[in-house]
């Protein structure tokens, strides 16, 4: 079974790009728009890695990153931090709040399918 | 009736009864009245006429000139000259003594006048001096005391402060409250770094309007340190930053969009110009989808850089006020105020650090934080504890209880609160010092909220300060040992878990040589800081000069008699730290005389016992070797808040060794001595 990357951002227009990465990277892709649909989606099934956007309605990132951290049963999923915020604060603020990695917009896709790929196949 | 009319009776009286005196002889003896008796009766009223007259002129008569001339001298009449002559007289010296003393007031008085002629001129040249060098000056310059009363002003202040000239205090030209927190500031930062950091008390910047509010003002404050560093007044520097203030929202609206609002479109039109170098064959409705998005975001990055060309049109010179903000500081204020209004009780703990910010606009939104966090926990205890990072400082508000969910500090961050400018939401204050908060979890069930700042400029703590942070210890190491042994006890405290103890790391000042020469009650100070439960409250700390000799010293330093009852009350019943017990045997004898044997830790021999094959045991070397950034070491105060830190650190790893609660660690003390001991016999 393909692996799947949830993918959380508000930006239909960036949503675009990802989803058609994901999916040309072989891997399953789901969309979410904003922050409590991604828990929902979350609960409904665990993926296998997380493209999490920052400011978005309702529920921010780090809310949705701090939320998934703090269930036990969620422990596994990995999570990439895709942010317009570009200071360096705002990437610790993320790395304390348990992201596994992050990304600051703008992003070059090459980089962001090795990075998904970095830790969903990781070297043997 | 006068001194001299009675004395001038007495003599006729005498000399009356003188006269008559023979015929009354003649008389009482029976025998007939003759000119012997009569002449004799006369010469004896002479004899009395002249003894008045001598009285009269050559005793009080230049006694009451003598009193006159006195008493006109001292009303001032007759200051500038000697004292009338007295003429003949059987006063002896008295007179000329007298004109001596007065000779020797008067020009003592001369010189007094002199003098003071002479600072009044120097004042007024001095005054005309700094008028003329801040007559042409931009910035307003205001000296006031500490009730704000302005002692002198220079002509910018006149434009810049209608009503300065007119005798206003300061405090009614600016919001009083702005001075008072920078005045506070200021005294709080004198008060921390003492007599030895004088020079570290600087000046303090704040942001106020006008009292008009037409003006947005740059203040900058520095304390007048009178006789003895007793605080005087202050010297306020103000600077129309109006036009400042006007560009700082444009400029805000750029950085905003260069770190947020324009990354979004460039992010989407970045990745669909790449979707399309990259996939030349992909299927057409794919091919189109990719390039509506260029197209669309396009246009939303043109319209933004349009609106951000428009509010950027003039330039932003300067930044925000900002200073080097000791946190002892926000934390006094904060502490207060939180004390005042919602009855917290706010503990700082840990090394207090400097950063870079706007004190009164921190300090409120600081008191929003607190007041949203009481009201979400429900607590009304807090500690606040600063940390170095290595580009900034983390200020962190803990409690006992679960981390705050982001979301909520969202909402939080964007209530409003009143700055010394208006309004303004918490998130604007905390955006203007770079810094974004998150809550977390720390150990033994406390959560923070941590609120990153930016650096001090000045280094936190000088090169010059790690020096001379050695514990040479007066005795010999088998005589440390012996002494560390007769006080290993444990009491009733042998079960008490070390994370869960109260201790006092003290640090005890001797003078070099006075334990050597076996006066070890010789004290020059004490410093102690208190910890509990692991946690170093720095604002429960004690601090003594103590006097050389037993009445206490000119400069108000108290005796050891007076200054010893106050630690011992202050140490309570909390086990007492050294680092190096050598410096400390004077006082802890001072307890055993009276029959109570305090429980002490020695962090020198606990270093020893952690780390065996290291050669240096020393404060500094310790230190060093736990990580601990060396602050203040050159008071008794700073060489106590490292002892507490080491020990802090120590009690970690002594429980990663096994070693958990008091008992244990008296028992490991003891095998360690004596096998020291035995070493050292054979």
């Amino acid at each position: 079974m393909a692996r799947s990357v949830l993918i959380v951002d508000d930006e239909p227009n960036i949503v675009i790009s990802l989803e058609f990465l994901v999916r040309q990277a072989g891997y399953e892709s789901r969309i979410a728009r904003d922050g409590d649909a991604a828990l929902a989606a979350v609960a409904e099934r665990l993926p296998d890695l997380i493209l999490l956007d920052v400011m978005m309605p309702k529920r921010d990132g780090y809310d949705v990153c701090q939320t998934i951290r703090a269930n036990p049963a969620w422990a596994g999923v990995r999570i990439i931090m895709l942010t317009a915020r570009g200071r360096e604060i705002d990437r610790e603020k993320g790395f304390a709040l348990g992201v596994d990695d992050y990304v600051t917009k703008p992003f070059s896709t090459r980089e962001v399918v090795e990075l998904i790929k970095h830790y969903l196949e990781p070297a043997p | 009736m006068s001194d001299r009319s009675w004395i001038a009776l007495i003599f006729a009286g005498l000399g009356l009864a003188g006269s008559v005196a023979p015929a009354a002889v003649a008389l009482w003896t029976g025998e007939p009245l003759g000119w012997a008796e009569k002449v004799s009766g006369v010469i004896i009223a002479g004899l009395f006429a002249m003894a008045w007259s001598w009285v009269d002129h050559l005793l009080l008569g230049p006694s009451a000139r003598l009193a006159a001339d006195i008493q006109d001298w001292l009303t001032g009449s007759a200051q500038e000259r000697p004292l009338g002559d007295v003429g003949l007289h059987s006063l002896g010296a008295l007179p000329d003594v007298v004109g001596h003393l007065c000779d020797a007031a008067r020009i003592e008085r001369q010189g007094l006048r002199q003098a003071a002629r002479t600072a009044s001129d120097r004042a007024q040249e001095q005054r005309a001096w700094l008028d003329v060098a801040l007559r042409d000056l931009a910035e307003c310059v205001v000296v006031c005391d500490l009730d704000h009363r302005v002692l002198f002003h220079n002509r910018a202040a006149e434009r810049l402060l209608a009503g300065v000239a007119s005798g206003f205090g300061l405090g009614a030209l600016v919001p009083r409250a702005s001075l008072d927190h920078a005045l506070d500031c200021l005294k709080a930062r004198l008060s921390t770094f003492g007599k030895d950091g004088e020079g570290l008390v600087g000046t303090t910047v704040f942001a106020c309007p006008s009292r008009s509010g037409r003006q947005l003002l740059h203040g900058q404050m520095s304390l007048v340190l009178g006789p003895r560093r007793v605080i005087t007044g202050y010297v306020a520097v103000f600077r129309d930053m109006s036009e400042n203030w006007a560009d700082l929202d444009p400029r805000d609206a750029v950085r905003q969009a260069l770190t947020r609002d324009l990354r979004g479109p460039l992010g989407s039109l970045y990745a669909a110009a790449q979707m399309l170098t990259d996939y030349p064959d992909m299927a057409a409705a794919d091919r189109s989808k990719f390039v509506g998005v260029v197209a669309e975001e396009s246009v939303r990055m043109s319209n933004r850089l349009e609106a951000m060309a428009a509010g950027s049109s003039r330039s932003a010179p300067e930044a925000w006020p900002m200073a080097d903000i000791h946190f002892s500081e926000v934390y006094a204020s904060i502490a207060a105020t939180l004390e005042h209004r919602l009855d917290i009780k706010l503990t700082m703990v840990g090394v207090p650090l400097w950063l870079h910010g706007d004190s009164h606009s921190l300090m409120e939104a600081f008191l929003a934080l607190f007041a949203a966090l009481h009201a979400h926990t429900g607590s009304s205890v807090f500690d606040m504890e600063c940390m170095l990072g290595d580009r900034r400082v983390y200020m962190d508000i803990n409690w006992k209880g679960d981390p705050v969910a982001d979301h909520r500090l969202t909402h939080w961050l964007d209530a409003e609160i009143n700055t010394a400018l208006g309004p303004q939401r918490v998130r604007d204050v905390l955006d203007r010092h770079d810094s974004e908060p998150w809550s977390l979890s720390k150990r033994g069930g406390f959560a923070a909220l941590r609120v990153p700042l930016p650096l001090a400029r000045r280094a936190q703590f000088t090169d010059a300060e790690w020096t001379g942070l050695g514990s040479p210890s007066s005795l010999t190491e088998a005589d440390i040992r012996a002494e560390l042994l007769v006080r290993a006890n444990v009491g009733a405290f042998a079960g008490r878990k070390l994370d869960h103890m109260a201790f006092l790391a003290v640090a005890v000042v001797t003078p070099l040589g006075a334990a050597q020469a076996g006066d070890r009650r010789r004290i020059t100070a004490l410093g102690a800081v208190r910890i509990e439960d692991g946690r170093l409250l720095t604002a429960r700390s004690f601090e003594r000069k103590v006097a050389a000799d037993a009445e206490g010293s000119a400069d108000g330093k108290p005796p050891l008699a007076v200054v010893l009852p106050q630690f011992w009350a202050f140490a309570d019943d909390a086990v007492l730290a050294f680092h190096g017990i050598g410096s400390a045997l004077g006082l802890l004898e001072d307890r055993e005389g009276q029959g109570i044997h305090p429980l002490v830790v020695d962090t020198m021999m606990i270093s020893s016992l952690l780390d065996p094959i290291e050669p240096d045991h020393s404060l500094e070397e310790t230190a060093r070797r736990l990580g601990i950034r060396v602050g203040d070491h050159r008071t008794e105060i700073g060489k106590a808040l490292i002892t507490a830190e080491i020990l802090i650190r120590q009690i970690d790893r002594l429980k990663e060794s096994g070693i958990h609660d008091f008992g244990q660690l008296m028992d490991t003390v003891r095998g360690r001595l004596a096998r020291a001991e035995a070493l050292v016999e054979s």
